[in-house]
């Protein structure tokens, strides 16, 4: 029994003698809620942290609107880990990585290479693997700048932003840090990451005063891809030439097509097909010593929208309608395909799918792929299904205009 | 800790036991005289001549000068008047004429002219005190060497009450009251079988305590009992106030924050207990009954579980349990994460909490110490004070100290939330004595947050399930039927299984004779056809 309370004697002292070990108060914290990498003239790291002020999402007491939600500040070193250091000399608080959910890097540090960047962020404790990765084609510390109206928070807002081009948008690409990572290291496949552009007077956005108007005068948004060879970056895509990456990726969840509803000849009338489900699946092949790759696309989704006239109740218009957007998907399809040919650069997961298929040939090929790549001659095939056609069968045009 | 304990009782180790004053003990085996005047001086003298010791001296019928003599508020003089001062006065025919001997003229009282219910022939000094205590009144005569002691107490107690401790919405709403033959009286109308036992003890030599120990035979089991009474013969006192004495005096462990014994204040919950095979111990003097040998769940079943549907039971059980938990950690939950693991908080949530935090000058575990602190200084004062002034407490409790607090900035109103929930919680649980534990252990648990983080809280986790694991309560593993498992046991623990499914009394307790009913009570549509 004594030697029971000795021992907790020795236990309870201990508690206290710890001194409350790696303990923070949160008042003590500064939440980063994003980051943004710059290289300088002579290649230093530019470390610029979005910190959030917890004073300013106070509701009631004061605070609120007259402060900003954030604050910016960069700090320049040698090793990116130096640059956090750096922040000590500035920042009253420690910085907490743990929330900071977007990293946005600049199109020069795509280009120095992103192996430092990514081995000093999976080596901390504290960075999350699923932050999100977004380049910026000039400086990346000016988007952090950038307020944004709906969120109080833009670090939350960008990656919202990102979360959100799932449903209703177009494309999606993979950006998170643990996705960039796990491309990366794959000896053939290239990673491709979203642009974040600031679309409009920078200068404004960054005070206060802009969110009280209506119309912003800046907005961030995500328009191309680029796209990495390695760890390096090798150029971009434009938007229109993406369309078709989440297509042959599988990847599509609820996108958009918009499609000419009567052939070629009446371009102006355009529809809106609303893709609920979609499976890709690809096949690669060997004809003839050339390699074949089979990409076999099913969508099912929902007629949204139409400018023609069509009596849509007859399965033959629906069955017209369904091969007009297969036309358009393989067009957007082939369109990015072209794209990614010339950059050489395989963000379509293609050479996996040979890794898979033919283990053997892949030891020659994997050497070469980046030269492979563009001689891979691509077959699309797509199957539309239209489930519904929303809340009307005729299309409106011939409800009202009976005669022309 | 037990070495700690030691430095109290060393001291007195040495004086002999039996700490009774020591002039009481000489008279106590002594015998009553013959002489009636003598046997009155001398109860006088050992009571010091109190003013309601009544003694009442009067010439029998037969002649024979008798006295009796009774305690003024503890019998009923109505009783006394026409029970036994009236026929021994006017003693009929018959009975003068055989006043020969002195044995006949006692047998003759005792067994034709006393009307009172029950009555016994005490021959001590001893046994005609705590007979006049009782409430007995006792008659002498001249010339016997013994006297008659008349049942005929009587005295103002509390009328079978609805428990305040322990209330339900649907179920009996009897509860136990002060007097321990009310008490026994509740038990015997629930249980009406000859299988109900009754042992006896007096406990407390200054106040003789009654102590009674209610078990089903048969079905108890008997070593448990055995034991029971072999601690509660162990027990030298000189009062015994409360069952809360008895408590400390035969549970299995002091130092343990965990009640090894429930008490209750409902029949229902102790006669289904015993009929489950548990023991009941019943004081005199408090209608807070014992009931033994428990387990930890036990503290978790309410008695209206068994009365209301079993799918509400089952749900009120399982989250009686997680109030428990809340009610002991969420306060060193909430220290855990906001100091040592900022990143397991939704980053929304990361940031109002922040916010919430500015211009706080306590770190967490201090703002956390100082609510609980002051919610158990409010708990305290609602409970000790006058209830007219309840309404004040609560004014200050809620307002002065809840929203004062959070808009002066010297705590935040997550920590606010965080009190009042895990005071909330504290409350859900049916029996008081265990939730003391868990308020209890929540302040260690507290500081170990705030020093070791999450891994401090599960290490105090981890000791407290390994003490609890080594605790036993009359024999019985504290923390079956989950550590050794019993499955048997198990419909009853986190689920409360319809009435029909419980075949079995639990196995624990009911080593023999443990089939409550048949097995196929499953209601079902009568089969019509058949009954035509």
């Amino acid at each position: 029994m004594k030697r029971g309370l000795i021992l907790l004697l020795i236990i309870g002292l201990s508690l206290f003698a710890s001194g409350c070990g790696n303990q923070t108060e949160l008042n003590r914290l500064g939440i980063v809620s994003a980051t943004a990498f710059d290289l300088d003239e002579t290649n230093q790291w530019i470390l610029t942290f979005q910190l959030i002020k917890p004073q300013s999402t106070q509701g009631k007491s004061g605070g609120g609107g007259s402060q900003s939600p954030v604050i910016v500040f960069s700090t320049k070193g040698k090793t990116i880990l130096e640059a956090v250091q750096k922040s000590k000399l500035e920042s009253s608080r420690r910085l907490f990585f743990s929330h900071s959910r977007v990293v946005i890097i600049s199109q020069r540090v795509a280009e120095f290479g992103l192996n430092q960047l990514l081995d000093s962020y999976i080596r901390d404790n504290q960075t999350r693997e699923t932050a999100n990765v977004l380049i910026a084609s000039g400086e990346a510390k000016k988007v952090l700048e950038i307020l944004t109206p709906l969120e109080n928070n833009p670090g939350i807002s960008i990656s919202n932003l990102i979360s959100g081009q799932g449903d209703g948008q177009s494309t999606f690409i993979p950006s998170t840090v643990h996705e960039l990572i796990f491309t990366i290291t794959q000896p053939s496949a290239s990673a491709a990451l979203p642009e974040i552009k600031i679309a409009g007077d920078e200068k404004r956005q960054t005070s206060l005063d802009a969110l009280k108007e209506t119309r912003n005068p800046a907005v961030l948004k995500l328009d191309r891809v680029g796209v990495f060879k390695q760890d390096k970056f090798a150029g971009w895509l434009t938007r229109n030439e993406s369309l078709g990456i989440p297509w042959i990726t599988n990847r599509i969840k609820n996108t958009t097509v918009v499609f000419p509803c009567e052939g070629e000849n009446r371009k102006d009338q355009l529809s809106s097909f609303l893709v609920e489900t979609s499976r890709t699946k690809l096949k690669p092949a060997i004809s003839d010593g050339k390699l074949l790759m089979t990409v076999d696309i099913h969508a099912k989704g929902n007629l949204t929208e139409t400018a023609c006239k069509l009596d849509i109740k007859k399965p033959e218009t629906l069955n017209k309608l369904e091969k007009h957007i297969q036309e358009q998907i393989k067009k957007d399809v082939e369109h990015s395909f072209q794209a990614l040919k010339k950059l050489k650069a395989d963000a379509l997961g293609f050479g996996n799918a040979f890794h898979k298929a033919y283990p053997q040939a892949w030891k020659k090929w994997s050497k070469n792929w980046g030269n492979e790549f563009p001689k891979i001659s691509m077959n699309v095939t797509v199957k539309v299904t239209i489930q519904r056609t929303g809340m009307i069968n005729d299309s409106f045009p011939k409800i009202s205009g009976k005669t022309e | 800790m037990n070495k700690l304990f030691q430095l109290f009782v060393r001291k007195y180790q040495e004086i002999p036991q039996q700490g009774e004053p020591a002039s009481d003990k000489p008279e106590q085996a002594e015998l009553l005289s013959c002489c009636l005047q003598e046997n009155i001086d001398r109860i006088k003298s050992l009571t010091g001549n109190s003013s309601d010791f009544i003694v009442r001296m009067f010439q029998g019928a037969n002649g024979l000068s008798m006295a009796i003599v009774y305690i003024n508020d503890l019998t009923d003089t109505a009783v006394i008047n026409d029970s036994i001062i009236k026929p021994i006065l006017s003693g009929t025919e018959a009975d003068t004429a055989e006043q020969g001997s002195l044995t006949d003229s006692f047998k003759v009282t005792n067994d034709m002219l006393l009307t009172v219910g029950a009555t016994n022939t005490v021959n001590k000094i001893n046994d005609f005190v705590s007979a006049l205590y009782n409430g007995n009144t006792v008659i002498l005569a001249e010339g016997w060497d013994h006297a008659i002691s008349a049942s005929t107490s009587k005295w103002q107690m509390r009328g079978v009450e609805e428990p305040s401790s322990q209330s339900v919405v649907r179920g009996p709403k009897d509860g136990f009251t002060e007097n321990i033959s009310t008490n026994v009286a509740l038990l015997r109308r629930r249980i009406k079988s000859p299988n109900l036992w009754k042992i006896d003890r007096k406990i407390g030599l200054v106040t003789q305590t009654d102590v009674s120990v209610l078990y089903l035979k048969g079905t108890a089991d008997d070593s448990v009992v055995k034991e029971v009474l072999k601690r509660l013969d162990r027990i030298d006192t000189d009062s015994i106030l409360d069952s809360g004495y008895i408590e400390e005096f035969i549970q299995d462990q002091t130092f343990t924050p965990f009640p090894t014994i429930i008490n209750s204040e409902r029949p229902d919950s102790v006669a289904a207990a015993i009929l489950e095979g548990q023991i009941a111990v019943l004081v005199d003097g408090t209608p807070f009954v014992l009931v033994l040998p428990i387990t930890f769940f036990k503290f978790f079943t309410a008695s209206e579980d068994y009365y209301q549907r079993f799918d509400i039971s089952t749900f009120l059980r399982i989250l009686r349990f997680c109030a428990f938990t809340i009610s002991m950690i969420l306060p060193s939950l909430y220290i855990a994460i906001t100091t040592f693991h900022q990143e397991m908080i939704p980053s929304t949530l990361l940031v109002s909490l922040a916010a919430q935090r500015e211009g706080i000058p306590f770190p967490a575990f201090f703002e956390a110490l100082l609510m609980e602190i002051t919610f158990e200084v409010l708990r305290e004062a609602g409970v000790r004070m006058p209830r007219a002034i309840g309404s004040a407490i609560s004014i200050v409790g809620a307002l002065v100290l809840g929203q004062a607090a959070v808009e002066a900035g010297l705590v935040s109103a997550a920590m606010v939330i965080v009190v009042a929930f895990t005071a909330i919680s504290s409350f859900v649980v049916p029996m008081f004595n265990i939730a003391i534990s868990a308020r209890l252990l929540r302040f260690a648990l507290m500081l170990l947050a705030a020093s070791l983080g999450l891994f401090g809280i599960m290490s105090g986790l981890f000791f407290l399930l390994i003490h609890m694991a080594a605790l036993r309560s009359f024999g019985i593993p504290y923390l079956a039927p989950i550590a050794p498992f019993v499955p048997n046991n198990m419909k009853d623990i986190f689920v409360r299984v319809p009435w029909w499914m419980m075949v079995t009394r639990p196995r624990l307790f009911a080593k023999q004779n443990y089939i409550r009913q048949k097995v196929n009570l499953r209601p079902e549509p009568s089969d019509t056809e058949e009954e035509k």
